[in-house]
């Protein structure tokens, strides 16, 4: 344990943002009996070591798609990663790994936590044997190695006890400490990237707030790079340095956290603020609600997925997709609005 | 008006948790519950309380919220006030009537009808074989067999539009919907009947942001338009404390402190409450930290066979002696703020830091 904390200490001062992951132009489509799914549909990201990006959006804007396509966890068929699509994990090329090299992949550079501990955990099998599994197959550490580390990774993860909860089983633990050893077998083998799938969605707030502590706690001391897939804005604006709003299968706005919360540029990332009741407002006031539900995905899509529900939508939505518009670094948004042409609007949020 | 109403809350203080009759307001109470009690039996001798001896009143025309973590006795509470668990203990007054007691036909046919529930889930709660006019059109064949058929369809038509949908969403299976309009349905059913008082249990908790407020504010509009009153049952307290005019905080099958929705945010009393206000994550990264957040040691422990004293008293980080022996009662502290804490029947001892908190 020492020795890693060194190691991670003289990383830290060597490489202060590494770039450890680079997407471009992912697409994804899911082949099914209706016709051809375009979950994905051209997303760009970059993740610099150490840091948290958070993918924000309804559930259907492929937010866990996209982050399950950078660690090669879809099922092809029915999900293809369409060609042109770039995943690069430290100069390498992700979607031409062969199968050797991804079993590596998936759990020594890239570890997942999954969103419903209580199905993503064996049930049959007890929490050490599953924590064990894969330092098997990730490490050569013989039987008694292996479970000593497996404790250790459950005492990392602050579970009381854990010489006794490595012998039960997952429907012994509550919610909370299941996502804790869901996080443990994330770390076994501690990976670079982290990716959090609502990692916190299915628990109540008192124990939400001690797994976000937990996390950030590990990632500070590990160095971890976390790609945050939430709807939840609260856990985002407390945790996430940068945010990707996504909507439809495509990404609305980038930006720092500060960026998007002070100075949102996408109808779509207002809208979304505010829908949510602010604990410390004053007022009985109505909330902003978004008509509309978003559009079906098989369905082909000309112009800006947001058109329909947009409150500021113009014909030439309809009919082509935005350009990117730059706001300063890192941050940039896809909107019609911000065409030197387009009329000017008053923005509902932000400072 | 509110020095003399301090007055005789003041003086009423001490018998303000027997003495539930105590009213500043002429406000009409709609539904009084009377320290309920559900229990379930899990064993030899052993007995989950799931609802330990809770008592308030539900005004008409409010909402009245009650929050928790899960496993607290939230919905247990909602269910056992309709009837859809039998109480152990305790009365439930449903517009000054006992309803506890009632067993005849008759009696729980009308209360039924007065009384609807919204569920949880709405990809559970709808039953996946019949078209959506088929769901809403049993509650109004049982509670109006003297509309013709015709006209029960024409009500369906005009309930799907008053839930936002269309008449031709009636002749879908719940399966071609989505979540929103689902829950959507869930409210139709409810509406069919016509009720005055509706359970709502985390209807919005399986929802997207977006759609959680299309189907709290639908939830607002009815009910201005209608005249309802709501139990709105949540884990999110800022959604609560949104809708709520009142709101109930419940720990482990025992009410914690009931206070308006404002209070409860500006003043909060419990311990617990202080602790699940600052658990949540404020939208807001210009004040990340800045709350000195009390992050919550521990779980909820086993509510089979508690032990005595203060429910909260293992998390609690201001419990003393008096708290692991005896269980404090919910008392009047302020108007209409209603606390269980033994912090507050000495206030000399009341913490600094807790006062601290007050954001009066």
């Amino acid at each position: 344990m020492e020795k890693q904390a060194t190691m991670t200490e003289e990383n830290k001062t060597q490489v202060p943002a590494e770039r450890v992951l680079t997407v471009e132009n992912l697409r994804v489509s899911f082949h099914t009996y209706a016709g051809e799914v375009k979950a994905v549909r051209g997303v760009d990201f970059k993740l610099d070591a150490g840091e948290t990006l958070a993918f924000v959006g309804e559930s259907g804007c492929g937010k866990t798609v996209t982050a399950k396509a950078v660690m090669r966890l879809l099922p092809v068929p029915p999900a293809e990663i369409l060609p042109g699509s770039v995943v690069n994990y430290k100069g390498e090329d992700v979607l031409s790994m062969d199968k050797k090299r991804l079993r590596r992949y998936k759990g020594e550079d890239i570890g997942m936590i999954f969103q419903d501990a209580m199905t993503s955990l064996n049930p049959t099998m007890t929490c050490g044997k599953q924590i064990m599994e894969s330092l098997k197959i990730h490490t050569d550490l013989d039987a008694e190695g292996r479970k000593a580390r497996a404790i250790e990774l459950l005492d990392a993860v602050e579970i009381p006890e854990p010489e006794k909860r490595f012998k039960q089983y997952p429907h012994e633990l509550s919610g909370g400490m299941r996502q804790r050893v869901m996080i443990a077998i994330a770390l076994a083998c501690e990976p670079t990237i982290m990716i959090a799938d609502e990692p916190t969605t299915a628990l109540d707030v008192t124990i939400q707030a001690q797994i976000m502590k937990l996390l950030k706690e590990l990632q500070l001391k590990e160095h971890t790079s976390i790609i945050l897939v939430t709807h939840d804005l609260g856990v985002v604006a407390n945790f996430a340095d940068r945010i990707q709003v996504m909507y439809a299968g495509q990404v609305m706005e980038t930006g720092s956290t500060e960026d998007i919360f002070k100075n949102p540029q996408h109808p779509y990332t207002w809208a979304l603020l505010r829908s949510i009741p602010r604990l410390d407002s004053k007022e009985k006031e109505d909330l902003y609600s978004l008509g509309g539900t978003p559009p079906d995905l098989i369905l082909p899509l000309a112009g800006c997925p947001f058109t329909d529900r947009c409150d500021y939508a113009m014909q030439i939505c309809k009919e082509a997709m935005p350009a990117k518009t730059e706001h300063g670094d890192h941050h940039c948004s896809y909107c019609w609005l911000h065409h030197p042409d387009a009329p000017k609007v008053e923005r509902p949020v932000g400072d | 008006m509110s020095n003399m109403q301090q007055d005789i809350n003041n003086t009423q203080v001490a018998a303000a948790n027997k003495e539930t009759k105590v009213q500043p307001e002429d406000r009409k109470v709609m539904v009084e519950v009377e320290n309920l009690s559900t229990y379930f039996k899990v064993g030899r001798r052993q007995f989950l309380k799931a609802v330990d001896n809770v008592s308030f009143k539900i005004f008409k025309g409010e909402t009245f919220g009650l929050v928790g973590e899960s496993g607290c006795g939230k919905t247990t509470a909602g269910r056992t006030i309709l009837r859809l668990y039998e109480p152990t203990g305790g009365k439930i007054y449903y517009d000054g009537k006992d309803m506890s007691q009632v067993s005849s036909k008759a009696e729980m046919k009308a209360f039924r009808k007065s009384a609807q529930m919204i569920f949880q889930d709405p990809y559970a709660s709808l039953d996946p074989r019949m078209t959506v006019d088929d769901i809403i059109f049993e509650g109004l064949d049982v509670h109006f067999p003297h509309l013709s058929d015709k006209e029960k369809h024409d009500r369906i038509s005009q309930l799907l539009m008053k839930v936002g949908l269309n008449s031709e969403h009636g002749a879908r299976f719940p399966h071609e919907l989505s979540g929103g309009q689902r829950q959507r349905i869930g409210i139709a059913r409810a509406l069919a009947v016509e009720p005055d008082f509706i359970v709502c249990d985390e209807p919005i908790s399986a929802l997207d942001v977006s759609i959680q407020a299309q189907i709290v504010n639908l939830l607002t509009k009815l009910q201005e338009e209608m005249d309802i009153t709501y139990l709105f049952i949540s884990h999110d307290l800022s959604m609560v404390k949104h809708i709520s005019d009142r709101i109930g905080v419940m720990y482990l099958g025992s009410l914690a402190e009931v206070t308006t929705n404002q209070r409860l945010y500006s003043k909060p009393m419990h311990p617990y409450t202080q602790a699940l206000i600052s658990a949540i994550p404020i939208p807001d990264p210009d004040l990340k930290g800045s709350l000195g957040r009390v992050v919550l040691e521990g779980e909820v422990p086993s509510p089979i066979n508690t032990p005595p004293g203060c429910k909260f008293a293992g998390r609690c980080s201001y419990c003393f002696d008096r708290c692991r022996k005896e269980t404090p009662e919910l008392q009047q502290v302020d108007e209409d703020h209603y606390v269980a804490c033994h912090l507050y029947d000495d206030p000399e001892h009341l913490p600094a830091e807790l006062v601290a908190s007050w954001r009066e």
